[in-house]
């Protein structure tokens, strides 16, 4: 294939990327989520008490049952999220009941430290290429032939 | 009678073991070779008690001999045959019979395979390496971990397993192939301690253990998909992977072993990372250690957890001086171990191997930090934390599309360096292929944007290792599909695959919960249930609660309820209806109406099944890898300098296709 077929075909595939993922994006659904939606999303981040560390749609034990019961009732009376929480929280005091680690505090490290520890990785492997980079002189030394020659002979 | 036999054994193997451990020990302190290469004869014994001492369990598990705490506590007699084998591994005591068993034949193995020069010291260092360990684990029989203890007034029945053990076949496969990976890294470890103890830091042992490793890794991959398989076909609530502790520990050696088997390639042809394999490996190998003591100490809330016990404090004993004795080699070799090599271009092969390691690293960190930071902020100032699926998933998810992305580049990238103009034209039909992916996904109904760059770029994954694949078969017929390189692509594309069932699984849930009475029928995403008729009857003991349900008119499927009477659990047997595009899953909730309805959960995701078959696929391309592809690779002068002159090594071939 010519470059400029080639370059041409990229081009194509490039819009294609776009227009496809446009499409899919357009269809989402973009309508506020629906009250079951909301309880859904809920369940899938709240822990069940007695079981382990699994999440209360996990989990078929009746403690599981009846947070899911809670969340559906309070859902329906028109709680918000953080409500609804607070609510499962107080039912079950003592316990981390949210799934989700909290973003602020010592908590927070959770959260910052994985981004910490790959942006140095990143940045220690770009130093790497950079100091590779700037190996001038990397022709085979005359201590590099003889060695090479024995080990010809050797075998 | 088999009781003591067994403890018999168990003596026989701890005392053979560190007594093989002693003689090597001398042998390599005094120069002696005739005790260093007597290690072969050690394996034999060592097997010969490990044997001993597993046969001994089977028999009295399948005698229904209930004197002996372990099968009354594990076993009962309507057990059926296949889960009194399996309960070898449904508890601690057992599980750590297998692992010495395992781990035996593992040694026997590399003595056999190595039965030639055994006298070398590196190979001295490994076996040393290998009967301490092994010593270890007899010794946890010995007394903390005690399989074979009696009571003197057997019960007429035991207890039985757990009940999530005992009814899917896959708990008989599961745990050995998770463990035939586990212990399989013990090898690696042993070769990476003797090349570190004997200063020959070569390539030489690395080109030695690569079978081994890759071997381990396919046993641990197929061992984690058939785990995720098992608890997705028995735990009832759809899903497979819940990030749960003990998950997360399996997972943890596969990335670190997965960055190993890419990094080490970089190794072999540019003599560079040396410290950074060493350290891959012996991570790996700490990690197995560590995901066994989380398993078995109770430290983490999980669902497999066993029983809490004194072989959490031994264990993490062992990992502690596998970890510090390994630290002291590396610093003692660090001389030796610094290399003077250079990569000339991050767009070359080796240098997405070193974004790959990044890759895994980092992901390997998340999944770490998640599972100890409760266990931390707990320590340090008292606090409740959990960390769930949500924080997992948010900070993998772009590591994952990341990681697709580079396994989509790097094997059409060369060694040294790639012109742009070269990587644009192998990385057309790629492409290609990824836009065909993502085109039938949107039609299927993909709209969130980190979901649709999943499936581009897995179906670019999906292009690359098969334009990969279709040039070794051009140059070399069906041979060309084995060997290291196709059976490394053959992964590829079954980690592609694997990859687009997890998306589309866990992007795209339909659920529905109803109570059916007989003719009522539920619908649910296209596919319509209907409940024909519902049978309570009694099974060993226990009552069961069958309900038929037909899948859109042809498919009939009985999910149960059985409740437990000794563990006073009721456990619904899910059934799946698997489907090529969706898979429907019924569970039943809840019969306690006395009448003949029931309350049916049901759920439909899209391409659940493609997650198994992308890692049956994955451990075809192992097998496929550990294949010999007939051609000789032509080992590196200085590196083979190192081996010895009467041992030619063979490879299973370099990484072709694209080397320009």
């Amino acid at each position: 294939m010519s470059p400029t077929a080639r370059n041409r075909a990229w081009m194509g595939v490039l819009l294609a990327v776009v227009v496809v993922m446009g499409v899919g994006l357009a269809r989402a659904d973009s309508s506020p989520p629906t009250l079951s939606e909301r309880a859904q999303a809920l369940k899938e981040t709240t822990l069940c008490p007695v079981c382990d560390g699994q999440t209360v749609v996990e989990s078929n034990v009746p403690a599981a049952a009846s947070i899911r019961a809670l969340i559906d009732e309070r859902v329906a009376a028109g709680d918000t999220d953080a409500q609804v929480r607070e609510v499962v929280e107080n039912t079950f005091p003592g316990q981390a009941l949210s799934a989700i680690p909290p973003g602020d505090g010592f908590g927070g490290l959770v959260w910052v430290l994985p981004i910490v520890a790959l942006a140095v990785g990143a940045a220690a492997l770009v130093l790497a290429f950079r100091r590779w980079s700037s190996v001038a002189d990397r022709r085979a030394t005359e201590a590099d032939r003889v060695l090479v020659a024995e080990a010809r002979a050797s075998r | 009678m088999a009781a003591s036999l067994g403890s018999l054994f168990v003596v026989f193997g701890f005392v053979s073991a560190a007594l093989a451990a002693i003689s090597i020990s001398i042998g390599l302190a005094t120069d002696r070779s005739e005790l260093v290469s007597m290690s072969g004869k050690w394996s034999i014994w060592t097997l010969l008690a490990a044997t001993g001492a597993t046969v001994a369990m089977e028999y009295a598990l399948l005698a229904d001999d209930f004197s002996m705490n372990y099968v009354a506590r594990n076993s009962t007699r309507s057990l059926p045959l296949l889960y009194k084998i399996a309960a070898l591994w449904a508890s601690l005591e057992g599980s750590i019979i297998l692992w010495t068993f395992v781990l035996c034949g593992y040694i026997a193995a590399v003595a056999w395979w190595f039965s030639k020069r055994l006298d070398d010291r590196l190979l001295g260092f490994a076996m040393l390496t290998l009967f301490v360990v092994a010593a270890f684990f007899f010794g946890l029989m010995l007394d903390v971990a005690s399989p074979f203890g009696t009571q003197a007034n057997p019960p007429l029945d035991g207890l039985g397993p757990n009940p999530l053990l005992q009814n899917h076949p896959l708990m008989a496969i599961h745990p050995v192939m998770l463990y035939l990976g586990y212990v399989g890294f013990t090898v690696p470890f042993a070769f990476a301690i003797g090349a570190l103890a004997t200063g020959r830091l070569g390539e030489g042992w690395l080109i030695e253990t690569r079978v081994w490793t890759v071997a381990a890794w396919g046993f641990l991959t197929l061992g984690i998909v058939l785990g995720a398989w098992w608890s997705y076909e028995v735990l009832g609530w759809g899903g497979y992977w819940a990030w749960d502790p003990v998950e997360n520990v399996s997972l943890l050696p596969w990335l670190t072993s997965t960055a190993f088997i890419h990094s080490v390639v970089v190794q072999e042809r540019r003599g560079m990372l040396r410290v950074w394999n060493l350290s891959l490996i012996v991570s790996t190998f700490a990690l197995t250690i560590l995901g066994t003591f989380v398993t078995r100490s109770g430290v983490l809330e999980s669902v497999h957890e066993f029983s809490e016990s004194e072989v959490g404090p031994m264990l993490l004993g062992l990992f502690g001086v596998v970890v510090g004795v390994s630290i002291a080699l590396i610093f003692w070799r660090v001389d030796i171990l610094r290399s003077t090599g250079a990569i000339d271009s991050p767009v070359s092969r080796e240098g997405s191997f070193l974004g790959n390691n990044l890759l895994f690293a980092g992901f390997a960190f998340v999944v770490m930090l998640g599972t100890m930071f409760p266990l931390l902020v707990e320590a340090l100032n008292g606090d409740q934390l959990s960390v769930g699926s949500p924080y997992f998933d948010r900070l993998t998810a772009p590591i994952g599309l990341a990681l697709l992305f580079l396994m989509a580049i790097s094997p059409l990238l060369s060694w040294r360096s790639t012109t742009p103009d070269v990587l644009s034209e192998r990385a057309l039909m790629p492409a290609v292929t990824g836009v065909v992916v993502l085109v039938v996904s949107v039609a299927a109904g993909a709209d969130s944007i980190a979901e649709m760059f999943a499936y581009f770029l897995a179906g670019m994954v999906l292009g690359s290792a098969g334009q990969q694949l279709l040039a070794a078969v051009r140059r070399r017929g069906m041979a060309g599909l084995t060997g290291r390189a196709s059976g490394g692509m053959v992964a590829h594309i079954g980690l592609a695959v694997l990859a687009l069932g997890f998306v589309a699984s866990q992007s795209h849930t339909s659920e529905v919960e109803a109570s059916l009475s007989p003719g009522e029928s539920a619908s649910v995403a296209g596919h319509k249930i209907e409940l024909i008729d519902r049978i309570d009857r009694i099974d060993g003991g226990n009552p069961v609660t069958e309900v038929s349900l037909v899948v859109d008119g042809d498919e009939i499927h009985r999910p149960a309820l059985t409740t437990y009477i000794n563990y006073a659990m009721a456990v619904g047997t899910p059934s799946v209806a698997t489907g090529w595009s969706d898979d429907v899953y019924l569970v039943v909730l809840d019969v306690s109406d006395s009448g003949d309805s029931a309350l049916i959960r049901v759920i439909v995701r899209p391409l659940i099944g493609w997650i198994w078959a992308g890692g049956l696929i994955m451990a075809l391309g192992t097998a496929l890898a550990l294949t010999p592809s007939g051609r000789r690779s032509k080992p590196d002068p200085i590196a083979s300098s190192e081996n010895r002159p009467d041992k030619s090594v063979t490879t299973g071939g370099e990484f072709t296709g694209a080397s320009a």
